[in-house]
């Protein structure tokens, strides 16, 4: 019989969901405008048509966790595939400075002030591909160690980003600021179904074309040289699957900004759990992240209120003690 | 089975293999010799199409290996490599089973085929009591017997070995020579690069003789250890060679 770890899996999924289930109710229920668990439940069923509490629910809270989940399921997976990629647990769209380069092109594009709805969105994976281009291609030109040398070049390059954009930070006005701040540390409070429907069909087409490629990932993430050697076009893989982590980076960013850890703390948790077959870790692996980031978001909303904490800065508090942890314990 | 015809291999610009011709027949057992750095793993990668010659070609049964898909290519031709890095903990049982990808349909699991097939893989290479350990643990002996046991997974008539013997202790480098007579014995054709000149001699029918990256001559095992070849191929003496 099949000896790949199945049960644990779905094991681990489900306490996943049963975690996203409830912090996306405590999520809608909670904020300056508290609602009943039972008023919840016969809004969102189609009672109540038109109070507050629809209003508050359809328009802003709602929206709101939709782009938390799209955004922890699609940053958990481009983190796990950036990992694998790379052979190198450290590495992620964040440290590889994929997440700055989108958020400097999505600046970029506020800044020209291109009013097309597809502008930040496909400004953001210019700024995202090319950063991983880049950084692959310096990692290349060293030859050994390419993929610590892309984790070092990823960090540098995030560095010059940040520094990019505190410069266009530093010459806008405070209103302008206000707009631009959240591209630093990312905010789910500016999400919008105009944008999110859009994003969310991408994110499930795109994790569709990444697990469909699931099966080569867990050769190319033994050896790129054993993986052709069992039959994979690992050229081929490898490009189709950085555009997919990419975009699913640049998807993020263009609709909260950049929050990090998540893709560089998830994939750590769902491989304690399940071990280290992508057929199992990539559906994990986001479960998990929709998870944390709907939790981070409910904690970003809650924890200060009335005053809102950056995501990010959640994500960072709770990413960067699980990722000591995570790292001091051998890995399945 | 497979044919070399003038094959060049340059790493960035610099020659490490140079107009090396040479064929094997179907099931033979074909030794490849040569001093450090003459180039018989380049050769034997070249082979395997991991990288492309820089001129020249080869044929594997009766088409250019350039011809054929990744897992065609897969489904002829194995290989056991030396150093492979390995940065997650795939259980051996995971490693293994990886040499049954070129035989699987899209988007399919393993059958209970596949795992028998592995399981058997495992059995033949001594690493069954290992299957459910990270990979990451094991030593460098129990990790060439593993990348030996995916290798026979991929059930490839063609076996390419580079350096088998380089990690195994004298019980398992004897235990591999008795899987080579299995293998040979079922028609497996086998291209093993080697400074065991003692497996050579056990099992080859012939040897591919090469000095700096050409092909000096190719013969019987035996003729390697005439004095003018040693001398040639390695730079010792008869006198010298502790074989």
């Amino acid at each position: 019989m099949n000896r790949f770890p199945l049960r644990r899996a779905a094991a681990t999924a489900f306490m996943a969901a049963a975690v996203l289930a409830l912090a996306a109710a405590a999520s809608l229920a909670t904020g300056p405008y508290a609602i009943r668990p039972s008023t919840l439940v016969q809004t969102l069923l189609g009672s109540h048509a038109g109070t507050m509490a629809a209003q508050v629910l359809f328009t802003i809270r709602l929206p709101r966790l939709a782009g938390a989940c799209i955004g922890g399921f699609a940053l958990a997976i481009a983190g796990l595939v950036f990992q694998a990629l790379l052979r190198n647990p450290l590495a992620s769209e964040y440290t590889l400075g994929v997440s700055s380069g989108a958020a400097l092109g999505a600046v970029g594009a506020a800044l020209l002030h291109l009013r097309s709805p597809l502008a930040t969105p496909v400004a953001a994976f210019v700024g995202a591909f090319l950063t991983i281009a880049i950084v692959l291609l310096l990692a290349r030109a060293r030859l050994a160690f390419e993929t610590n040398a892309a984790i070092m070049i990823g960090v540098i390059f995030t560095a010059l980003a940040n520094a990019a954009l505190s410069l266009v930070l530093s010459v806008l006005s405070p209103y302008e600021l206000q707009a631009f701040f959240f591209w630093f540390m990312g905010s789910f409070a500016e999400a919008e179904w105009p944008t999110l429907l859009p994003a969310g069909v991408v994110v499930l087409v795109l994790s569709a074309v990444v697990y469909a490629l699931s099966w080569k990932l867990n050769a190319v993430a033994v050896d790129e040289q054993f993986a052709a050697q069992v039959g994979v076009n690992v050229e081929l893989v490898k490009m189709i699957l950085l555009v997919a982590a990419s975009v699913l980076t640049a998807v993020v960013v263009s609709i909260a900004g950049t929050v990090g850890f998540v893709g560089l703390v998830v994939p750590h948790m769902a491989r304690l759990a399940v071990g280290v077959d992508h057929r199992l870790l990539i559906p994990v692996t986001a479960l998990i992240g929709a998870a944390l980031c709907v939790a981070a978001d409910l904690l970003a909303r809650t924890l200060l209120a009335p005053h809102e904490l950056p995501v990010g800065v959640v994500t960072a508090f709770i990413g960067v003690p699980v990722f000591v942890a995570l790292m001091r314990r051998p890995e399945r | 089975m497979i044919e070399l015809r003038d094959v060049a291999v340059r790493y960035g610009g610099t020659p490490v293999v140079r107009d090396v011709s040479f064929r094997t027949e179907r099931g033979a057992f074909v030794g490849l010799v040569g001093a450090n750095g003459s180039g018989k793993t380049s050769l034997l990668k070249v082979i395997a199409r991991l990288f492309p010659p820089a001129a020249g070609v080869v044929w594997i049964a009766g088409r250019e290996a350039a011809s054929y898909t990744r897992s065609e290519l897969a489904r002829l031709v194995a290989g056991v490599w030396q150093r492979v890095p390995l940065s997650f903990g795939f259980t051996v049982r995971q490693l293994v089973l990886l040499g049954r990808t070129p035989h699987l349909p899209p988007l399919r699991w393993e059958t209970r085929a596949d795992l028998e097939i592995a399981e058997e893989a495992m059995e033949e290479t001594q690493v069954s009591h290992l299957a459910e350990r990270p990979a990451t643990q094991l030593s460098a002996g129990e990790l060439q017997r593993v990348f030996i046991a995916t290798a026979l997974a991929q059930q490839s008539p063609i076996l390419l070995l580079d350096e088998p013997t380089s990690f195994l202790d004298l019980k398992q480098a004897a235990r591999l020579s008795a899987l080579l007579d299995r293998l040979h014995g079922r028609g497996v054709t086998i291209l093993c690069a080697s400074h065991d000149l003692a497996l050579l001699r056990r099992h080859a029918s012939s040897v591919v003789l090469l000095a700096e990256g050409r092909l000096d001559c190719t013969g019987r095992p035996e003729a390697l250890l005439a004095p003018a070849v040693l001398q040639r191929a390695f730079g010792i003496g008869a006198e010298e060679w502790y074989g």
